[in-house]
């Protein structure tokens, strides 16, 4: 079986990468896709907290 | 404790991590650490209320990137290091009763994006030698959390099943002066029985040599090396293919179909490997809906595998069960 199609175009947009610290000092790096969101919030709304910075 | 133990027999390192018998297991309902945290809720390793795809450094690592010195010493015989490295979850979506085979194409494309990230942010670091990229499904292979997800190891040296597949890949192209893993790709095209399924860029087959009834290979139809080496049409493809796969095997039995996947790539450690090839193995224990294929006497005493089925028969049998892709912008 061979599947050669591909989308048109791709729906998921450019991704960035936030990359914060948790407590104890371990990296947690939020993958997003779509929109760019305003600087210092995600796309939740929620404001950035920590130091945050793009790897 | 942490340390990684060099067996002289074997000629491979093992990593000691006791601190690892600690680690979350099976936690209940509204408990599961890879859920978003929500407001008022249990306060998830993730600590936002949503997102696509998160990584984050594993709170149980085996290895770390400032290890312990070792809590024993070395002698002439027996090897002892630090146990350095990074070890890394990744966690597929916010869905928590959900798998990666249920995941719409385009969230597994976001991943093929994560993936290739996180390759070459890892494959930079001068004390990794080779980055790892992994799933563990299914509580049968030894899964402690169900929130969909995989992991990522990077080890401070190349692990023994990738070495010996160099070591093979090496000499078939010092004999041939070709690619071994081109030209089992080329062999199953020419056979075709043992094809579950293709696309332009990539080709799952259930190998010729398949240790388990179900073993399934993905093998890129270019000669590349490493998720920094597709083209973005290669990224669509593994995404398309990857989703017909994993829902094929999901057909199998009517089942989420347990598995390990391992992605191999070249290692990281600035060697010339040219003549090695990006693909993914996909290990299924099951070899009925009711039965596991046991490692056992064979398997881990002699390193011989005995496979109850014909990977041609078995081929047959999960290429029936695929069906085409689709994606949300596409005629």
């Amino acid at each position: 079986m061979n599947n050669n199609d591909r989308p048109q175009s791709e729906e998921i947009g450019e991704m960035s990468v936030r990359r914060t610290t948790m407590p104890d000092g371990r990296y947690l790096i939020y993958f997003e896709f779509g929109e760019p969101v305003s600087p210092g919030e995600t796309k939740n709304g929620d404001t950035i907290k920590s130091d945050d910075t793009d790897v | 404790m942490s340390e990684l133990r060099f067996n002289p027999l074997r000629g491979e390192w093992l990593a000691t991590a006791t601190h690892r018998q600690d680690r979350t297991f099976l936690p209940p309902p509204g408990f599961c650490p890879l859920c978003p945290t929500q407001e008022g809720g249990f306060p998830t390793e993730i600590p936002e209320s949503s997102y696509d795809i998160v990584a984050f450094e594993n709170r149980f690592p085996s290895l770390l990137s400032r290890p312990p010195e070792p809590a024993i010493d070395p002698t002439d015989l027996y090897a002892v290091e630090p146990s350095r490295g990074v070890c890394e979850v990744v966690v597929y979506t916010p869905e928590h009763a959900s798998t990666l085979a249920q995941q719409p194409v385009e969230q597994l494309l976001k991943l093929v994006r994560v993936w290739r990230n996180r390759f070459e942010e890892l494959d930079a670091l001068d004390f990794v030698n080779y980055v790892f990229i992994f799933e563990n499904k299914g509580e049968v292979v030894g899964v402690t959390l169900h929130h969909p997800h995989g992991q990522i190891y990077a080890y401070p040296f190349v692990p023994p099943i990738i070495a010996r597949e160099l070591e093979q890949t090496r000499r078939h192209f010092e004999t041939t002066g070709g690619c071994l893993l081109c030209d089992i790709v080329g062999e199953e095209a020419n056979f075709g029985a043992r094809i579950v399924v293709e696309n332009d860029s990539f080709m799952a087959y259930i190998p010729f040599f398949a240790r388990y009834p179900f073993e399934t290979h993905l093998a890129a139809k270019r000669h590349i090396q490493a998720f920094t080496d597709l083209s973005r049409d290669e990224e669509l493809d593994l995404a398309s293919i990857l989703k017909q796969l994993l829902s094929a095997f999901d057909r199998i039995f009517e089942m989420p179909f347990p598995y390990v996947m391992a992605i191999h790539q070249r290692p990281s450690d600035g060697g010339p490997y040219d003549h090695y090839h990006f693909h993914i193995e996909f290990y299924p224990p099951m070899r009925t809906v009711s039965k596991l294929k046991y490692l056992a006497g064979s398997e881990i005493g002699a390193g011989m595998f005995i496979n109850d089925t014909l990977p041609e028969q078995k081929a047959e049998e999960l290429r029936k069960l695929v069906e085409p892709v689709k994606w949300k912008n596409q005629n």
